[in-house]
């Protein structure tokens, strides 16, 4: 990737990801209209000085509706692969510090396991167990991301491991867990950003397909995903209910996918 | 030497068959874990809150959910080995014939997608190898293609193929007596799983075409004054596709995860729609099955893979130790 292609993937990438995180605080204190209040005389109106966007079937302003959707596709997202990256990240460094161990191996083993499940699996099964609704699908996505970061973490750390300064660090009497929380895991943290955001991008895909199958969140909160699904009901009557979320689910995944190769092409070149 | 060779192929294809074993073991109890032991009593998830007393000792005695659980898992996997797949708590009958009903759609429509998706993006790929100039398009196209949930871009075909223009249905199948009709109705669905995946396909082919065009014998190829199509053709893409078996491979929990979806939004009456009422409807029976059957389907196909690459690439069996 060119200098120049590295820095438009940045810029798009991160202005596309401000916008929608602008609009996720906003709708925390304002949004264009009452999004949990039925006005069923107003339904599947077209886009008016009134209703920006125009009205759902329930009556409900589409551009409020999406911007309480916008908060919640981040929500979960970010609370997933914040999850996984944590346990991912110290479970990784936990093998790297004892390679060929029976840990290491184990930790293997279950990732590659992880790999046979689809999220929507892993979904149905963490529904069952915690009860249906965002934590529960939030939960199958840390897991579903989770493998990466362990690999990534694991195999960056086993090199680290190697260099001098790990030596000296081992000469002066520091521990295993000081080395690898000190002087190994500050110098592993930009690879695992970009990751992050490659994940981020994944987990809000998954987000939106488990909302979907109504394996997300429940109602009457809104969600992109299932905006989607009830939009199906009224493609022939208002077709701008099953564009803008998946609008909005494209532009925010393409954010993320292009902050991640922006950042990844940047850490390439400073190596 | 030959005799050697042949012993080693043996030996790891068997190491690589009981490795296989043990994971399909490991999968079926996290599955069994998960669905039968961690909600608690599984008549009660079946029947759910209102259910009577009665009710629940009389399901739980029809389907064995009154014995202990390791027994039950020693039960379930006897019975799989035997094909035998339980009795739907909804439907009364076999879950194998309800299974083996819908498979007539969800494979074929899985293979449609994949051979949909490995031509659009191993295309894509060649011609921006061929054409530098192409590259910035199928760049975007990979772009567009990764960001858009295959579910949507069902909508959206159903929206523009369906409802507008009337060529082709919004969903529903007439069955394989239909012929064309039939065939007709996995056109918009394979569309959407394949554009997507096409898209990963693209990209990555793009990145192991250029890798291997950097070699050597690529500039010893058109120094005889071998063409730029004939060096791709004849010498790089044969380079790239064991890399690229190995992606499709593992792309295959994606595709086969899509089609859930995918089928839920064409209403086809596929394996992904029985799971969706299987869901709906508390049938843990079926439920077990259905995600037993797909991580199976995944981790053969993992495994077949791996022998695969080793058989086409005699470099990797001897990397693998084996």
């Amino acid at each position: 990737m060119t200098k120049r292609g590295a820095r438009i993937r940045l810029g798009i990438g991160s202005a596309v990801l401000a916008i929608m995180l602008i609009l996720a605080l906003v709708s925390l204190v304002w949004t264009p209209g009452d999004p949990y209040r039925l006005a069923i005389a107003q339904r599947l109106q077209g886009p008016s000085w009134m209703h920006l966007l125009g009205t759902d079937q329930l009556g409900r302003d589409i551009a409020a509706i999406l911007m309480i959707g916008a908060r919640n596709a981040l929500l979960v997202s970010v609370g997933a692969v914040g999850l996984s990256l944590l346990v991912g990240g110290a479970l990784g460094l936990i093998a790297a510090m004892q390679p060929d161990g029976i840990g290491d191996q184990m930790i293997a083993r279950t990732s590659d396991l992880v790999f046979a499940f689809p999220v929507v699996l892993l979904a149905i099964m963490t529904g069952l167990i915690l009860g249906p609704g965002a934590a529960s699908a939030a939960m199958a996505i840390a897991i579903f991301t989770m493998p990466v970061f362990i690999r990534l973490t694991r195999d960056s750390a086993a090199q680290l491991r190697e260099r001098e300064f790990v030596l000296a660090a081992r000469a002066m009497g520091a521990s295993w867990l000081r080395i690898a929380v000190r002087h190994i895991l500050p110098l592993l943290l930009p690879r695992l950003a970009v990751q992050a955001s490659t994940q981020l991008a994944l987990a809000l895909l998954a987000e939106a397909g488990l909302s979907y199958l109504g394996l997300g969140t429940p109602p009457p909160h809104p969600s992109w995903g299932r905006m989607l699904n009830e939009a199906q009901t009224y493609l022939g009557t208002q077709p701008l209910l099953a564009i803008l979320p998946g609008v909005a689910i494209a532009l925010t995944v393409m954010g993320f996918n292009l902050l991640g190769e922006g950042l990844a092409a940047r850490l390439a070149r400073e190596r | 030497m030959e005799i050697d060779g042949l012993t080693a192929r043996l030996r790891s294809g068997l190491v690589r068959l009981a490795g296989l074993a043990a994971s399909l073991l490991a999968a079926a109890a996290v599955i069994f874990v998960a669905i039968d032991v961690l909600p608690g009593d599984p008549a009660a998830v079946v029947l759910g809150l209102n259910a009577t007393p009665d009710a629940l000792a009389a399901l739980r005695s029809e389907h064995g959910f009154d014995q202990p659980a390791p027994w039950r898992f020693m039960a379930w996997i006897g019975a799989l080995a035997h094909g035998d797949f339980g009795i739907s708590t909804t439907y009364r009958v076999a879950v194998a014939g309800l299974i083996g009903e819908r498979l007539a759609v969800s494979v074929p429509l899985a293979c449609l997608a994949m051979g949909l998706s490995l031509s659009w993006g191993l295309g894509l790929a060649l011609l921006a190898a061929w054409r530098p100039r192409f590259y910035v398009v199928v760049t975007a196209f990979g772009e567009i293609g990764l960001a858009i949930p295959n579910f949507w871009l069902g909508l959206l075909l159903i929206l523009t193929f369906a409802v507008g223009l009337g060529l082709l249905p919004s969903g529903g199948f007439p069955g394989w007596e239909a012929g064309w009709g039939a065939l007709r109705a996995l056109i918009l669905p394979a569309i959407a799983l394949a554009l997507p995946q096409g898209a990963i396909i693209a990209r990555l082919a793009l990145a192991l075409l250029n890798e291997t065009l950097a070699e050597v014998y690529i500039r010893t190829a058109e120094a005889k004054g071998l063409s730029r199509a004939g060096v791709l053709v004849r010498h790089a893409l044969p380079n790239a596709m064991v890399p690229l078996l190995a992606l499709m491979g593992l792309q295959l929990s994606f595709l086969l995860g899509g089609s859930i979806i995918v089928e839920n939004v064409f209403a086809l009456p596929g394996l992904g729609r029985l799971m969706a009422q299987a869901i709906a409807q508390h049938d843990i029976i079926t439920l077990r099955a259905l995600i037993f059957l797909f991580a199976a389907t995944i981790l053969t196909v993992h495994s077949g893979v791996g022998i695969l690459q080793a058989t086409i690439d005699p470099r990797l069996r001897r990397a693998s130790g084996l």
